[in-house]
């Protein structure tokens, strides 16, 4: 009776185990293939449509999104603000504005930070490039009240995180 | 191993990649769609606040830009995917039509305003407002934007 047992016991483990394997493969394989070929965050839709400017438009403008949710350091802010001003000349004149503002919000929260460091220097330095940025923009009051209303948002929304 | 316990464990096998593959595949499609619906709130949101802070800080060109530009982005999605329904376009012509009042241009406010009108009651089912509870509506919501 137990060379009988035995046998469909271990058969009966293997082939659950062998069963569990396989799902979990297959599930993932299927996962893996189906976010491949759907590429959810892409904007796949507006590429099927044939209409490659405004998903370049979309790319940038994620880009700035992205951007928006780096660390509160003066490293991470420089390296934010360099990359979206390299990003720049590529990008279409219209949008080019939209990655103005948020340099200039980098510079303003990179001198807030230099500032709170005791870097006055550094901090007046970061100041006057983002009222050379907002003045480019149109805008006529740059005091360090209203500049500082840019970074209230980025900054609740970090702290909120 | 004789050739029963082989073919068991073959048939296992396949059975177990066909359910993992067939659950996989749906919650990922699922996920997917998901995923799909939201990816327009980000950029969509970046262009609104751009528009935002433009009105409320720039001069009436700058502002007339920035304001256009968010109505275009979202004009040229919701054609694009029938999915996103761009409901800040109300908004967006309320401001473009106080950059144009600002600008002495009262033919291309009030054609501003229509837009607004439409696009408002489109999505809130309401009463016609009129010019003044259009703009104070923006007013509103734009202030209480700029107080968080």
């Amino acid at each position: 009776m137990a060379t009988v047992k035995l046998p469909l016991l271990t058969g009966f483990c293997g082939g659950l185990v062998i069963l569990a394997g396989c799902a979990y493969f297959g599930h993932r394989a299927a996962e893996i293939v189906t976010y491949r070929w759907r590429q959810p965050m892409t904007f796949e839709t507006v590429r099927r449509q044939n209409d490659e400017q405004l998903r370049a438009d979309l790319l940038t403008l994620r880009a700035v999104t992205f951007s928006q949710v780096r660390e509160d350091t003066p490293s991470d802010l420089q390296k934010a603000a360099d990359y979206l001003g390299n990003i720049r000349s590529s990008k279409r004149p219209e949008l080019r504005p939209i990655l103005d503002l948020q340099i200039a919000t980098d510079y303003v929260e990179m001198a807030r930070l230099e500032q709170e460091a005791g870097n006055a220097t550094m901090a007046d330095r970061h100041r006057q490039t983002a009222e050379g940025i907002l003045h480019s923009l149109g805008w006529q009051d740059v005091s360090r009240e209203t500049m500082a209303k840019l970074t209230r948002r980025q900054l609740w929304w970090k702290a909120t995180k | 191993m004789t050739r029963a316990i082989k073919v068991t464990f073959l048939a296992t096998a396949l059975l177990g990649l066909g359910l993992g593959g067939h659950f996989g595949y749906f919650e990922a499609a699922e996920e997917s769609s998901l995923l799909e619906s939201t990816q327009y709130i980000a950029p969509a949101k970046v262009a609104s606040d751009f528009a935002r802070i433009q009105f409320m800080h720039a001069d009436t060109d700058h502002a007339r830009q920035a304001v256009m530009l968010q109505i275009q982005l979202l004009e040229q999605l919701e054609l694009a995917d029938r999915s996103f329904h761009a409901n800040e376009l109300a908004l967006a012509y309320i401001r473009l039509a106080m950059v144009e009042e600002a600008a002495g241009r009262p033919e291309a406010e009030q054609r501003a305003l229509a837009q607004a009108r439409a696009r408002w009651q489109t999505h809130s089912r309401k009463e016609e407002l009129t010019d003044e509870e259009l703009k104070n509506a923006a007013k509103r919501i734009d202030g209480a934007v700029d107080d968080l």
